[in-house]
Order: structure tokens, then sequence, then C-alpha cells
């Protein structure tokens, strides 16, 4: 029903009532409230051409603030880091882990340098992965990526998994070492601080003998902080909803559980 | 119910839920859009989505929810946004009562963080029972989405309501005049409307001109 039906009605029922009431100075009470019905029919068709405008407006502005949000998300769902960023010598295409050793066995490693069950997976592996690795049963690839950093709002993952590139330009045996290492030092999260310092990451180098200006320059520049954007962003694809993430030869490994024994029953299948 | 809509009651009640789900939004928006790779994270962990849709939910859905916020929260467009917004918490609920029914263990990253944790650290239950209470939320202002602070309602004609309640614009406008009182604000001819057409032959028997 619309608003000029509505007054017209309440204006015939006044109407009727004065009609029986008849000859007491109603006529000029009657064309005031005709003239008042039609104002406000007037100002009503007004208000609807206000309101179908505005209706109109708000619309285009949800319509394009929607498109917006789902362009963006689009492309940061499909964007996949820089696309000239350096990478590592171990590392064999844009976006890809630390690959080491060249065993039949696949063991696929996604951690963060700053998520505790990473440090306590590392502790509890890291001798086991070295020996299988040297012994030519695995080949191990490492995507360390840095989400914990939002997390933590600090840059330590990145700067640690930009470091672990550039021990991986050193040599594989440096890689496993330096990334054994800085698990070791890793701290209890404190959100808000960095988690080490650009002289912390290069000490550790040193520690397992990774020395040198070329080695303190990577780090302190960050030379592969392209690549492990690369590394982030090809974590959606790869369906990682934690870390630490272990697959062996694709088939997820529960990181709690018995790594030599899923190494050998790995190794098994491969004969 | 008739007499309840467009009471003050129902102003007050509409306005402090309309905010309250906007504070929810923001939040929960706020929480997730500032890292990216752990929203992703979070949305595959339920493991409903296959994994490119799932990256694709994890940088628009904290992006939707704070404009969904924004809207509630300067009351733009509340019927539809309250349609939407209960839409996408009636999803949450499915998808953590599917993710409690198949046993997997994860944060359900509502506001923030997400992804798998260990098994036995999972707690579904509050979960559920607050987003029911979103659903819930929801519902009420899309049967009622009339409130006080709200560009939908400011102006004269009902603005910015995308005509999803034009029925009930058109009532108030049509009574606004004959019901308006000196103690009224703005939007006290709003209060007394009745939504049923049963008030116009009401009106008819005792015109207030």
């Amino acid at each position: 029903m619309t608003n000029g039906a509505r007054n017209g009605d309440t204006h015939d029922g006044a109407g009727k009532g004065s009609g029986r009431q008849g000859g007491k100075g109603q006529g000029g009470k009657r064309g005031a409230r005709d003239r008042l019905a039609a104002e406000r029919a007037q100002q009503a068709k007004a208000d609807g051409r206000k309101r179908k405008l505005s209706n109109i407006a708000i619309a285009t502005v949800v319509a394009v603030v929607a498109v917006m949000i789902i362009g963006y998300a689009w492309w940061a769902s499909n964007d996949d880091g820089p696309t000239d960023a350096a990478l590592p010598a171990l590392v064999a295409e844009p976006g890809g882990g630390v690959v080491v050793g060249d065993g039949p066995v696949d063991l696929t490693l996604w951690e963060d340098f700053q998520c505790p069950g990473c440090k306590q997976f590392e502790e509890t592996n890291a001798a086991l992965v070295r020996e299988r690795v040297d012994a030519g049963d695995v080949t191990v690839t490492i995507h360390p990526l840095s989400f914990l950093d939002a997390k933590l709002g600090n840059s330590s993952s990145v700067a640690a998994a930009s470091a672990f590139g550039c021990a991986a330009d050193v040599g594989e045996a440096e890689a496993l070492d330096f990334h054994q290492t800085v698990y070791a030092n890793q701290p209890a999260e404190s959100p808000g601080q960095e988690a080490w310092t650009t002289d912390d990451l290069i000490g550790w180098g040193n520690d397992v003998g990774i020395e040198g200006s070329e080695w303190e320059s990577c780090v302190t520049d960050q030379t592969y902080a392209g690549w492990v954007e690369q590394v982030a962003k090809s974590q959606g694809a790869a369906n990682i909803s934690s870390t630490p993430t272990v697959f062996i030869d694709g088939k997820t490994f529960d990181v709690t559980g018995d790594l030599a024994a899923a190494i050998d029953d790995a190794l098994k299948n491969t004969q | 119910m008739k007499a309840f809509r467009g009471s003050t009651a129902q102003m007050w009640i509409s306005t402090v839920l309309r905010l309250g789900l906007a504070v929810v939004l923001l939040w929960s928006g706020g929480a997730k859009v500032s890292e990216p790779s752990q929203a992703v994270m979070a949305v595959q962990a339920y493991q409903i989505l296959p994994a490119g849709v799932g990256e694709f939910v994890g940088y628009a859905l904290p992006l939707f929810e704070l404009a969904m916020g924004v809207a509630l929260l300067v009351g733009v467009a509340t019927r539809i946004t309250a349609v939407v917004a209960g839409a996408l918490m009636t999803a949450f609920v499915v998808g953590v009562a599917s993710v409690w029914a198949r046993g997997l263990s994860i944060d359900c990253g509502c506001f923030g963080g997400g992804g798998a944790v260990p098994e036995g650290e999972a707690n579904y239950l509050p979960v559920l029972l607050r987003d029911f209470s979103f659903v819930a939320m929801s519902a009420w202002l899309v049967v009622f989405p009339a409130t006080r602070w709200a560009i939908d309602r400011s102006g004269k004609a009902g603005t910015g309501d995308l005509g999803l309640y034009d029925e009930w614009d058109d009532q108030a406008e049509s009574q606004q005049g004959r019901h308006r009182r000196a103690d009224d604000d703005d939007r006290g001819g709003y209060a007394s409307v009745e939504y049923s057409d049963d008030q116009v032959s009401d009106q008819a028997e005792e015109p207030r001109l």
C-alpha cells in the first residue's frame, strides 16, 4: 500500500464524519485537510526519490567495496611473491625449500624458526635426519615459513629464514647445522620483541663454521628475504595448517610419532 | 509483537545488538587482517575447502568482516548486512561442528590465530555457543533492523536501507506528521509506528490532525 492510498483512506474517513455532522463550518477545515494531504503526498514522493537515490548510492558503494575485497583476495591468493628474488644455492625453484641429501625417501618440513613445536621436533629428530641424509636414505626439503612474525609483532622469522638461505649457499652440512643452532637458541615467545638480532644470527653461523664478509653481508642485508616471501606464499597451495608440518613421500607424518620407523617404512616401499 | 516493533525498547535492543555485532566483526576481522598467512592456515585447518579456495577465503574473510563491522557500526544497510553476517556466522557454526564431528583438533581461528593444535587442546562447545549467539543477534537485526544512531534512519526519508524496509518506511512517513509530539526527537515519530495495516484504520477512527 502506498502513502497516497493510505492518506486517501484517512481523509475519506474524516470527510464522511464531517458530512454527517453537516453545516458546521467544516468546509474550510476540509479544504485545509485536502491541501495538507496533497502536500504530504508530494513530500512522500520527494522522500521516495531521495531514498531511491541514496539506496543506489549505498548499493554502489557496497558493490565497489565487495569487488575490491574479492579482487584483492584473488590477487593476494594468486601472488607467488617477488618473481626476481635471488635463490639460495640449495633451492631449486622460486618458492622452493632448501634441499639437502639425495636419498630415495622425501622428507618435507614446513616450519617457522620461531615456532616452539618446530624447536621440539628439531631437538627430537635433528640427529636422526642428519644420520639418514648421510646414509643416503633421505632427501630433506625444508620450507621456512614466517607467519609468526605477524603474530609476534617482530621480524625474526624472516631474518632467520633469510640467514638459513645464506647458510644454504655454503653447503648442505652447514645448512643443517645452522638450522639446528637457531632452534637450539630459540627463546620463549615474547610478543613485540625480536627473538634474535642480526649479530646473533651471524654468530650462530660462526659457531658452525660459517664465516666471512659474504656471510655477514648476506645475513645483514637479508639477501634472501624475497625467497622467504615466495616460500610464505607457497604455503597456501601446499595446504599447510600448522607448523611443523612434516610429509614423508607426500604423506602427512604425525610429528609426535616415530620418525625413524616412518622413514624405514618409506624406505621399504621404495625398494 | 505488533506493539513491540518500532517501540523504544525494540530500537534500543536493536541498537545494542547492532553495535555489539559490529564490535565482534571489527575485532575478528582486525585480528586476522594483519596476519594473512595465519588466516589462510586457520581456514585450511578446517579441511573443508580445497587449498586454492581456502587461500582465497583466508585473504578475503577478514576484509569482509571489517567491511561488515564498519557498516553495522555506522548503521548503514543494517538489514542486508545482518543477513550476510548471520549467514557467515551460520557457516562458522557448521564449520566448527563439522570439525568436531570429524575429530580434528584445531583452533577455530575466530579472532586471529588458528590452525591445527595438539590433540585434546581443542574446545569446540564454547565456540559453538558463542557463534550461535552471534547468529541469534544477526537474526534479531534482520527482523528488527531499525536502530538509533544509524545512517539508515537519519534524515527525513529512511535512507541507505537498500530498499529492504521500504514497507516500514512508508508506514513511518505516512504517520510521522500525525504522531509527532513536541517531546519527540527527529526519530520519535517512528517509535510509535505500527507495522501492520490495521493501524491505518485505527488511525482513521481517531484522527489527530
